[in-house]
């Protein structure tokens, strides 16, 4: 059932979502147009208003692109859940856990989607001033940095911290999405401003978050003062802050070690805040 | 004849106001059953209950021995009192919604019930007039062979022709060992068709009983002895 709902999921965003992408594809193709003909010919004002025309709109789309992702995140768990098509979805024979899940699943693709289309637009319409060789340069860089990291002796683990930043940022779009569903979940509960009941529900949900981190970060920072890790890495709380000195070789396993506890520590909360939609939708669902 | 629908004590409470007041009903499986009552009498709010849209306060609800849930709705069809259909869908699309999901539905009744009311398939929802997609709705519901129909003023929006198709409809299609639960004011419309009426009053159920029996017994039209019985 989890697939059809994603069907039904995905065809109700994507008109949304697929003409916004052509259209910033489409503009920042123009701009990267207009930016070669105000480089190659003569200067005119006609090409100089045009200029900062298309600039505007391209800036104007990446803006929407953004507004409208987290907007409609916002609006396809509020009106297709809670609202009046939650007579429609809510009688579905299908689990409160896959409907969290389809939306889940749908906010987090169209997010990704959203950031990667504005990179490609900027990319379009930016590379029209890049020097010829300029992506050699840059890969170049790449090799060098590979170059060094092999150098200290490291090369074989960064693969293995580069996964763990990528899962840590996409845990960080899970969580932020699933606050969003559970303050909702929670705003529904009230037989009044349910949309201000939601919104306080963020807030505490934000702030019990920010004083579990704080927390958590103060309590590594602690076990780390003053102790001296294997040969190099020495870490002190100064007036300043942390301090940090290490030799690389011997800061990777302690960079690892920590990665996998700030993991870990977000699966719990991603865990937690699914939870909590879940079982208020099954439980407490109250449609007006 | 077992028992579909049971609720006991149930009671919905919105603040100090009680939609429902501790209603016992209990329904038996293959009738025709209708929910009348004055306005905020708790009609609405005992439909969504049962379609676990409502979480009561108190008391408790039914439907074929389980509590509403995933497993209750494969069997419940519902109507509601709401424009709830996603409007930039087709009536095709929403054909196939109804099949991905229900494994009871009939996609040739429903096509067949859309030619003969002229609604056209292709058509999006809020292209519709109002009476044109309760129809629709009405349809999607209908052409599904569930256990119990949960009709939420089937009619109240569409013109009087539109409400004998309906209403032939709903004694049409409704399988033999299905019930159906259907909430109206229009009582003169409805009663010829009605099994069984259920009197609801400031949330509890005043009165339930066999259609002919209650006609009998009083000597007039259900209509007429509901306008008696709440009259303002």
């Amino acid at each position: 059932m989890l697939g059809k709902l994603l069907k039904y999921e995905f065809r109700a965003t994507a008109r949304v979502f697929l003409p916004m992408y052509a259209l910033l594809l489409v503009m920042s193709f123009v701009a990267r147009l207009v930016y070669g003909a105000q480089m190659t010919e003569a200067q005119g004002t006609l090409l100089t208003v045009l200029t900062v025309v298309v600039t505007i709109a391209v800036i104007g789309l990446l803006v929407t692109v953004a507004v409208v992702t987290l907007l409609l995140i916002c609006r396809r768990f509020w009106n297709n859940l809670l609202g009046r098509e939650g007579y429609l979805m809510n009688v579905l024979p299908v689990s409160s856990a896959e409907h969290v899940w389809a939306k889940l699943i749908a906010a987090a693709v169209w997010t990704v989607a959203s950031a990667a289309f504005s990179v490609a637009a900027l990319i379009i319409m930016l590379s029209r001033f890049a020097e010829v060789g300029s992506f050699r340069d840059f890969w170049e860089g790449l090799r060098s940095l590979r170059e060094m990291l092999r150098e200290y002796g490291v090369a074989g683990k960064t693969g293995l911290l580069l996964t763990e930043g990528v899962a840590l940022l996409l845990l960080s779009l899970l969580s932020y999405v699933l606050k969003i569903y559970a303050a909702m979940s929670i705003g529904q509960l009230a037989n009044k401003h349910r949309i201000w009941a939601s919104v306080g529900a963020y807030f505490g949900i934000g702030i019990a978050e920010s004083i579990l981190y704080s927390r958590y970060l103060m309590l590594r920072a602690i076990h780390y003062s003053g102790a001296k890790l294997g040969s190099g890495l020495h870490v002190e709380i100064t007036g300043e802050g942390l301090e940090v000195f290490d030799d690389i070789r011997t800061a990777i396993p302690v960079i690892n070690r920590e990665l996998v506890w700030m993991l870990l520590l977000g699966l719990i909360f991603c865990a937690a805040l699914f939870v909590v939609t879940e079982r208020l939708l099954k439980k407490r669902l109250n449609l007006q | 004849m077992s028992t579909i629908l049971e609720c006991s004590g149930l009671t919905k409470r919105y603040g100090s106001v009680y939609a429902l007041n501790g209603a016992d009903l209990t329904l038996e499986t293959g009738r025709i059953v209708g929910l009348l009552g004055p306005n905020g009498s708790g009609k609405t709010t005992l439909i969504k209950l049962a379609n676990g849209l409502l979480t009561p306060t108190s008391g408790t609800l039914t439907i074929d021995g389980a509590a509403p849930g995933k497993e209750t709705r494969a069997k419940v069809a519902y109507l509601p009192d709401a424009d709830y259909l996603p409007d930039w869908m087709t009536l095709r699309d929403l054909t196939g919604m109804f099949r991905d999901f229900y494994g009871d539905f009939d996609p040739v009744k429903a096509r067949e019930m859309f030619s003969s009311l002229g609604l056209d398939e292709k058509e999006r929802l809020k292209a519709l007039s109002k009476g044109n997609r309760e129809k629709t709705q009405l349809v999607l519901t209908m052409s599904r062979a569930a256990k119990l129909y949960l009709l939420d003023e089937p009619i109240g929006g569409v013109d009087p022709a539109a409400r004998d198709y309906i209403l032939r409809t709903i004694i049409g299609n409704y399988s033999e060992n299905g019930t159906v639960l259907l909430s109206t004011h229009l009582i003169a419309d409805v009663e010829n068709v009605l099994d069984e009426v259920v009197f609801l009053k400031q949330g509890q159920v005043l009165l339930h009983e066999n259609a002919d029996a209650l006609r009998e017994e009083r000597g007039k039209s259900v209509d007429a002895i509901f306008r008696e019985v709440f009259a303002c």
